[in-house]
């Protein structure tokens, strides 16, 4: 399948092939690449998490799974991205939203539901209707479609999942009238699952991301994303990154 | 045909479902641009006047269509 939602470069291939031999250069001082989820950045020891994650902000086009198109499914240091509760410091590292792919069996229904009328048409049944009672049926049906697609789409573009320097959050609007917005501290998090079973899902390279926190029994989900071992291995590292700040007393 | 068996009561019932389901799907068009400006609120991620525009167009087509089935039926 063509991707154009979701980023064709890897870290490992950015990191092994397209940059190894070059240097980035950044003010007087040169930068050697690195093969991590993270570029390396220049980091001085009293610098803290925010400020490394503010620093790779700015050095975002260099970045692997970095990208301009707002329909991607993974998107790495988002240029535009904001919520209503983030803090004016947080630095949102990761959004991530269903593999477009998960949008297949709606799309598929929405075609049935466009041709449908031409079928319709030519059963003896139609015919009897009134000319002025099959037009209005017609309209009706084309807009009840276009609300199909209109909800589909909005469902698919909006329940996104956020990656912060400090917190992850779960955005689900469940249905018209019911949203769910869920958020946990990085530092809360205990266990973190990656689950991608069946071919469909190995094949495209998607599946869910289960992230246990302490704070409560309930798991923080991010379903059907791409990339989920990327995933994974963010929180890993971001983990890591606040316990060395705890440890060094660095905590915002 | 239908008309011959129900008669003209038939299709006034029919039209007045109409009117009443189009007029049902008016208030929905406006629930889905409230649905997007609390969407757009909650998490912006710059494509946010594109899908607002789309849900009015969705609101004026949701209206006209009711004014079409008033003119018509």
């Amino acid at each position: 399948m063509p991707d154009i939602f979701v980023n064709a470069d890897t870290p490992e291939d950015v990191g092994h092939d397209d940059v190894a031999e070059d240097t980035i250069e950044t003010g007087s001082q040169e930068i050697a690449p690195n093969t991590s989820m993270q570029p390396e950045i220049p980091t001085q020891s009293t610098m803290t998490n925010a400020q490394k994650h503010a620093a790779m902000r700015d050095n975002k086009e260099n970045l692997p799974g970095h990208t301009h198109n707002s329909f991607a499914s993974y998107y790495y240091y988002p240029e535009k991205v904001d919520f209503d509760t983030k803090d004016p410091e947080e630095v949102v590292i990761l959004l991530v939203r269903r593999h477009p792919i998960t949008n297949v069996p709606w799309l598929l229904m929405t075609f049935v539901l466009i041709i449908a009328p031409a079928f319709l048409s030519v059963l003896p049944m139609f015919e009897q209707i009134p000319h002025n009672f099959q037009f209005v049926f017609t309209l009706m049906w084309y807009t009840i479609t276009a609300a199909f697609v209109l909800e589909k789409f909005l469902a698919w573009f909006f329940n996104v999942n956020i990656v912060t320097d400090e917190r992850i959050i779960d955005v689900d609007f469940v249905n018209l009238v019911y949203r769910e917005v869920t958020d946990a501290d990085i530092e809360q998090i205990q266990d973190v699952t990656v689950e991608m079973s069946g071919a469909i899902r190995t094949l495209f390279n998607y599946g869910d991301v289960l992230i246990q926190t302490a704070s409560q029994e309930q798991k923080t989900k991010f379903e059907a994303i791409s990339h989920p071992d990327r995933v994974a291995k963010i929180l890993r590292e971001l983990r890591v990154e606040e316990q060395e700040e705890r440890a060094e007393g660095r905590v915002r | 045909m239908i008309e011959s068996v129900f008669g003209d009561a038939f299709w006034m019932i029919i039209k007045f479902g109409v009117w009443a389901t189009l007029f049902l799907y008016i208030i929905f068009a406006g629930i889905v641009i409230k649905q997007v400006s609390i969407m757009t609120q909650t998490v912006k991620m710059g494509f946010e006047t594109f899908v607002k525009l789309v849900a009015l167009i969705h609101f004026i087509a949701a209206i006209a269509v009711f004014i079409i089935a008033l003119t018509s039926l």
